[in-house]
């Protein structure tokens, strides 16, 4: 009763009131999204690290060692997974082939791709090539020694480690960092690419460093 | 003044806009699985991925619990979680599919991790899988082998 006496004599009062507290209303959510902004930047901040330096390395083929100098002259595509991954391999290898396929002939003739594997206790050369060759003819898989394999992870800035699938069919699964490295024609990293860019930007950055390098 | 109980409708129906749809008549309406497929894989590879889109027309969440085939050894749920970087993967006991939701199970994902197939699949073949929900019908579904670099195929219908 009150209520609407007070909004009978002062109409005009209760309007404001209402701008007033929407104001303030939309205000509080927009400054709690900046915050949330400026927090989110910190975060990333904080999480930035020095780029991992790439360089040569050595690993074993089906067919012999194989030193990333041998592909002088060639763009390197190159990323770390494991044979007995089913879903975030078999989708960056189908990325990286579809990347591939969109080259021209000439372009392909000079790109390399190499996939190393970080679960060398499971994946033979032999494996890991009929792996990668499934999905494009380039692919050269390449595998170590333990030793070997964390030395190339270490340049490259990979992390990887055995988990135990708790409850599972499989013994072991391997977490692992999913990006994308791009060697320039003289063996330097150019570029890193999170898990999941798009075949599109992959075949973009390989035809830059083939027209720039 | 006539303004105003305008104004407190339209605020009311935003505030309140997402309670009116759970309401229509579709008790048992059963979930509805399309674009099922499993991903083509070279024969060394003893674990494949299959994927499908799970809509739930049903006022009530359903929740996704197992699948199985005599075709594999196995059928396990898994999830694939990228975090800062590095891919690892879940096994999922369940997933709820909220009502009126729709569920993608799709590369890179939520996957059925199929265990040990008892022959190779080649693209084009089709595997029958039974989808198995909490409290509702199992439903074989047909899944269709796609070759591996069909990469952006699961918006197809």
């Amino acid at each position: 009763m009150r209520f609407r006496l007070c909004r009978a004599a002062f109409p005009a009062m209760g309007k404001l009131f209402f701008f007033i507290f929407c104001l303030l209303f939309i205000y509080g959510c927009a400054a709690k999204q900046l915050q949330k902004d400026k927090r989110q930047i910190a975060e990333t901040e904080a999480e930035k690290v020095e780029p991992p330096s790439g360089g040569d390395f050595t690993l074993h083929s089906g067919k012999g060692p194989v030193s990333l100098r041998d592909f002088e002259g060639k763009v390197v595509l190159l990323f770390f997974g494991y044979a007995s991954c089913p879903d975030v391999c078999p989708t960056s290898l189908a990325f990286s082939t579809k990347a591939l396929n969109s080259l021209s002939e000439d372009e392909l003739a000079q790109v390399q791709p190499l996939f190393v594997s970080i679960d060398p206790q499971r994946d033979s050369a032999d494996r890991l090539t009929e792996f990668v060759r499934f999905f494009h003819p380039k692919f050269i898989g390449l595998t170590g020694s333990e030793e070997e394999i964390k030395h190339v992870a270490d340049l490259y800035g990979v992390k990887y480690y055995q988990v135990e699938l708790e409850d599972s069919f499989s013994d072991y699964a391997v977490n692992h960092s999913a990006a994308l490295y791009l060697i320039t024609r003289d063996g330097t990293l150019r570029f890193l690419f999170p898990y999941g860019t798009s075949p599109g930007l992959i075949a973009k950055a390989i035809r830059y460093l083939l027209a720039n390098t | 003044m006539k303004k105003l109980p305008f104004i407190w409708a339209f605020t009311a129906s935003l505030l309140f806009s997402n309670a009116g749809h759970a309401n229509s008549d579709q008790h048992h309406s059963e979930p509805i699985i399309d674009n099922a497929w499993i991903r083509e894989a070279p024969p060394v590879v003893k674990v494949l991925a299959g994927f499908m889109s799970i809509s739930n027309p049903a006022d009530k969440t359903v929740v996704l619990t197992s699948a199985e085939s005599p075709l594999f050894e196995k059928i396990e749920l898994h999830r694939s979680i990228l975090e800062n970087g590095m891919a690892r993967m879940e096994r999922q006991k369940q997933v709820e599919i909220p009502a009126g939701g729709k569920l993608e199970l799709s590369p890179g994902g939520l996957h059925l991790m199929l265990v040990n197939p008892k022959q190779p699949l080649k693209a084009g073949d089709t595997v029958e899988i039974i989808v198995k929900f909490e409290q509702r019908k199992s439903s074989p579904v047909v899944f269709t082998v796609r070759s591996a670099d069909n990469v952006e195929h699961h918006h197809h219908h």
